[in-house]
């Protein structure tokens, strides 16, 4: 294996570690952020808008 | 061609190579020829036996050990014929084993490629998107996402450069040794 192939590879390698350690970090962002937004979402309202679209199908 | 006529030029043809090299050769041949003259052979035949000094120079010159070329030599002369059982092994081997794993890897390299291709036009929609403007939810997220594809991005270029590289050279060896055992059989240096 040539210099320029370690190089390659080594490369490669942190690419890999920071694609991980990155990937790990949007993931928790993401979970964070959709759970805030869960959060302060109003739940009854949206299930009670749904229940009341079954029923109205229903009828 | 007697032993003296031999090694002189022999010595001539081995002329470019560095003076340590050519003296150890020498001496290799000269005891070459000692052991034969003990065992009762002519100097004459035993320069034959060497075969063409030039073509014996040529192989030093690639770096081989006269107790390799030796081998070599005694391998040839004793060779009678392809082995029956290297072909079959050869075919056997290769259809159920050698040309599924080299297709395989290539499949391998062409989804790498695929994957890069998929990769890029996300990380580029994302950055084009946050540059226009059009992503206000989940600003952070998406940085950090667009981050990540660069570095996966990068990770596959990397891993299709090797790729491709090490399968173009070990391609190569295998029909090398697949030419080697369908002539010389299972075995044989």
């Amino acid at each position: 294996m040539s210099k320029g192939d370690v190089k390659l590879l080594i490369t490669g390698a942190v690419s890999l570690f920071l694609a991980c350690f990155l990937g790990i970090i949007t993931i928790a962002l993401f979970a964070i952020q959709l759970g805030n937004k869960a959060m302060e979402t109003d739940w009854n309202s949206v299930f009670g808008q749904i229940s009341e679209q079954v029923d109205g199908l229903s009828d | 061609m007697n032993k003296t006529e031999y090694l002189k030029r022999l010595s001539d043809e081995l002329g470019h190579m560095p003076y340590g090299d050519v003296k150890d050769i020498i001496q290799s041949i000269e005891e070459h020829f000692d052991e034969g003259l003990g065992e009762g052979r002519t100097e004459e035949e035993i320069a034959e036996s060497l075969g063409d000094p030039k073509e014996l120079a040529a192989e030093f010159k690639d770096g081989a050990k006269f107790t390799q070329i030796m081998k070599k030599r005694k391998r040839l002369k004793d060779y009678t014929g392809p082995d029956g059982r290297g072909r079959i092994f050869v075919v056997v081997f290769n259809l159920f084993v050698g040309i599924a794993m080299w297709i395989v890897l290539l499949c391998a390299i062409v989804a790498a490629f695929c994957f890069l291709a998929a990769d890029c036009g996300l990380a580029g929609l994302i950055i084009a998107s946050l540059i226009m403007g059009k992503i206000t939810e989940f600003l952070v997220p998406f940085i950090f996402l667009a981050l990540t594809l660069i570095c996966i991005a990068l990770f596959l270029i990397v891993l299709l450069i090797l790729g491709i590289k090490y399968y173009a050279k070990g391609l190569k060896a295998y029909i090398k040794w697949n030419k080697h055992v369908w002539n010389y059989g299972l075995g044989e240096e």
